[in-house]
């Protein structure tokens, strides 16, 4: 790929260089970043893995706009790196032509000051409304223990499409009984059809990667890292140590990189039990939700077993895995994957084939191959609508490469596909995990890494049960990061729902979101509409507190 | 219709597969990192675990004569680095898991410890117990080395920079005597 950009745009590269085995740098000047991503995502078809900007005023008084493209099908991934001098804040935005790049850059925006010129739509992403326009959490000089300053008047300009008087505005969120985490769609709905869809992210922003270039040291963020996601804790946990363990060019001993393997397999048949019950609620078949949670349930006591917590499983550091399988424990694993194979296996076969749940979930929240594609989606969003990807078979990483499995994918496009790549995913995930737990190899679980490089950039990316979590990292001195940032697969995946949503119905709205799997958390304001009068107020927390007491 | 029917009977074969908590528990396996527990006799003072706590679950604090430690369970993430880096294994987890409560205090530990002066200088700088550990450790080593060295850990750090840069002259000097 790296030769094909070459021969397109021969004046425009600066330097290009391998920093890894599949993962190349190019380096090329402000002005010209526009047009080599729009050739690079739209034309030669690269998924947009990431965006990071990095502030380097400490080193080199300048800024780093990096953008992370993967293409799944070569295994190759290209970091486009740009500069711009303390001083010019600013950047040629690339959201008009790749619109998938519109979160990374308002994050760019809010979190370091750098002003994406031509961006259509900069508005907060990821900070409160009453935080201040002039403060930078993640600029170098911000101290993490500083006590902020709320803005006075605070309000955020949502979205309203075309004539909206003649519609009703419907919240949904941040807290609705209907979706599990604290995000707020709001629905222009004509009678029972969502005409516009607007959505304000953000609830729960904790400043996770600015606490660990500020305070953690490499084998604390690990445990931080698991806490990104309830859920998905050791694929951000691998992610990391894999971006670390690259930058060192440190190879972790066999028998981790399988029990590794292990450890993802189990947390995505975990995942996809857990949504495949939650989903079945949201269509309000709590049968289903019940008895996939049964399933569920065991692979938990064995996560308990294996590793010592019901989730969260603490095993995954740079190095290797913290604890071994042990013969007795890896045969009731067995045991155990067998019995839920066995259980689930019965389950779906009774669940697929019920007409009224069917009815529920085809043609519904539907995304095109092309606008997949668009967006960049990825995991099992993007295999519902025929793009098949998956970083297991495409960047084989850890044991990944010696296993055989295959990628569910489906060409439908709506919930119903999405339901079936989830479903099918779970019985590939028990082929996986049956064949590391047969095939251990021996050998050590741990090596330490001795030295690590300062300034070197490294991505790590992992096919976690949503989709690729992609992290991206630029080690320091002292035993700290330098720049982390952490890509989760619902970042990519979210924007998206606006198109899955729009024309459908009101009563669709929640298994559609539900249908990307979101997964956010922690909310701390409160939004009242007034339909009557459609006058608008935004409770602040204080103000909340203070009409409650 | 039939799926509905063949639910049903995975509903009636399977059961009630929930435990009647609190009354009946669920059996838990070993190694399940519950509550950290500090043991109070073991505990030398270093502050190995709260350097390397990720959450600041552990936290010391020193004051002149005193070194205290505080565990505060509430932000706890079980993760067990504490556990691995305790040169005198003093931080053990434990298998009690339920740790909801209503008193705050209740979720909080705290350990005290004195501290001791420099013999030089008279700041304080380390536990007694951290010193009478280093000092058991020391006698384990079967080196022959010079009784000034071993007074060197009754010595803040600073004060030990300086007499070092000393003593270690002194001793090349021995050897060199001595050949």
């Amino acid at each position: 790929m790296v030769e094909e950009i070459r021969k397109q745009f021969p004046k425009m590269l600066i330097t290009t260089s391998s920093i890894r085995g599949n993962t190349w740098l190019i380096e090329l000047s402000k002005e010209n970043l526009p047009a080599v991503l729009e050739y690079a995502h739209n034309v030669q078809g690269g998924n947009l893995l990431t965006m990071v900007a990095t502030d380097r005023v400490d080193i080199e008084d300048d800024y780093l706009i990096d953008y992370v493209l993967g293409w799944y099908e070569l295994g190759q991934i290209l970091v486009f790196r740009a500069k711009t001098r303390r001083g010019e804040e600013t950047f040629n935005s690339i959201t008009p032509f790749v619109p998938c790049a519109d979160w990374y850059e308002r994050e760019a925006k809010e979190s370091l000051g750098l002003i994406p010129v031509g961006h259509p739509n900069p508005r907060k992403l990821l900070m409160a409304d009453d935080w201040p326009d002039d403060l930078f959490p993640m600029r170098k000089g911000f101290k993490v223990d500083t006590q902020v300053p709320k803005k006075e008047t605070s309000s955020f300009p949502f979205e309203s499409p075309e004539n909206s008087s003649m519609f009703n505005i419907i919240p949904y969120g941040p807290y609705h009984f209907a979706i599990h985490e604290p995000i707020y769609f709001r629905f222009h709905a004509d009678g029972e059809r969502i005409v516009g869809v607007d959505l304000r992210a953000g609830f729960n922003y904790r400043g996770l990667e600015k606490i660990a270039e500020s305070r953690l040291t490499y084998e604390n963020i690990p445990f931080i890292a698991e806490r990104v996601c309830g859920i998905c804790g050791s694929v951000h946990a691998e992610a990391y140590s894999q971006a670390l363990e690259g930058a060192a060019g440190f190879e972790p001993p066999e028998r981790a990189k399988w029990i590794r393997v292990a450890m993802l397999e189990m947390e995505r048949i975990h995942s996809q039990l857990l949504w495949l019950g939650v989903a079945s609620h949201m269509v309000g078949f709590d049968t289903g939700l019940m008895q996939f949670w049964r399933v569920r349930d065991k692979i938990m006591g064995l996560a308990e077993l294996l590793t010592g917590n019901r989730k969260q499983y603490g095993m995954i550091v740079p190095g290797g895995v913290r604890r071994d399988i042990r013969e007795d424990k890896r045969r009731t694993a067995l045991q155990v994957i067998s019995e839920v194979q066995m259980e689930y296996e019965e389950l779906l076969g009774a669940v697929l084939g019920l007409d009224t749940l069917k009815k529920r979930l085809i043609g519904v929240g539907y995304l095109s191959n092309e606008e997949a594609k668009k967006y960049s989606v990825t995991g099992p969003v993007a295999r519902a609508s025929g793009v098949s990807i998956d970083v297991r078979r495409d960047f084989p990483y850890e044991a990944y490469g010696s296993l055989e499995f295959k990628t569910p994918v489906e060409s439908g496009g709506d919930v119903l596909a999405r339901t079936l790549v989830r479903a099918n995913d779970v019985l590939e995930s028990i082929k996986i995990m049956r064949q590391v737990l047969e095939t251990l190899p021996g050998g050590p679980v741990h090596e330490p890494i001795d030295y690590i490089p300062p300034d070197v950039t490294s991505v790590g990316l992992v096919e976690g049960p949503r989709g690729t979590d992609a992290h991206y990292l630029i080690t320091g001195r002292d035993n700290t990061v330098y720049r982390w940032r952490v890509r989760a697969p619902t970042y990519a995946n979210l924007p998206a729902a606006k198109l899955m949503l729009e024309g459908e119905t009101l009563a669709d709205a929640s298994i559609i979101i539900g249908s990307i799997d979101p997964c956010i958390s922690c909310a701390e304001r409160v939004v009242v509409v007034d339909l009557r009068s459609g006058i608008e107020k935004i409770v602040l927390g204080e103000n909340l507190g203070r009409r409650l007491s | 219709m039939s799926e509905m029917i063949k639910l049903l009977m995975l509903g009636i074969k399977n059961g009630r597969v929930t435990y009647r908590y609190p009354t009946e528990k669920k059996p838990i396996p070993e190694g399940l990192r519950g509550r950290p527990e500090i043991g109070f006799e073991e505990c030398i003072g270093c502050g190995a675990c709260a350097r390397q706590c990720p959450p600041n679950a552990l936290m010391v604090e020193e004051l002149d004569d005193k070194w205290k430690l505080r565990l505060l369970y509430g932000r706890c993430i079980m993760c067990g680095l504490c556990e691995e880096v305790c040169p005198v294994d003093a931080i053990r987890f434990s298998q009690d898991y339920e740790l909801a409560s209503l008193d705050r205090g209740a979720l909080e530990v705290e350990l005290e410890l004195r501290r001791v002066k420099c013999e030089e200088c008279g700041a304080y700088f380390t536990t007694e117990r951290a010193l009478e550990y280093t000092l058991s450790e020391y006698d384990e080593l079967t080196y022959d080395i010079d009784v000034s060295l071993r007074k060197m850990i009754h010595l803040c750090p600073e004060c030990k920079k300086s007499s070092w840069s000393d003593a270690s002259a002194d001793a090349y000097r021995r050897i060199k005597d001595e050949q």
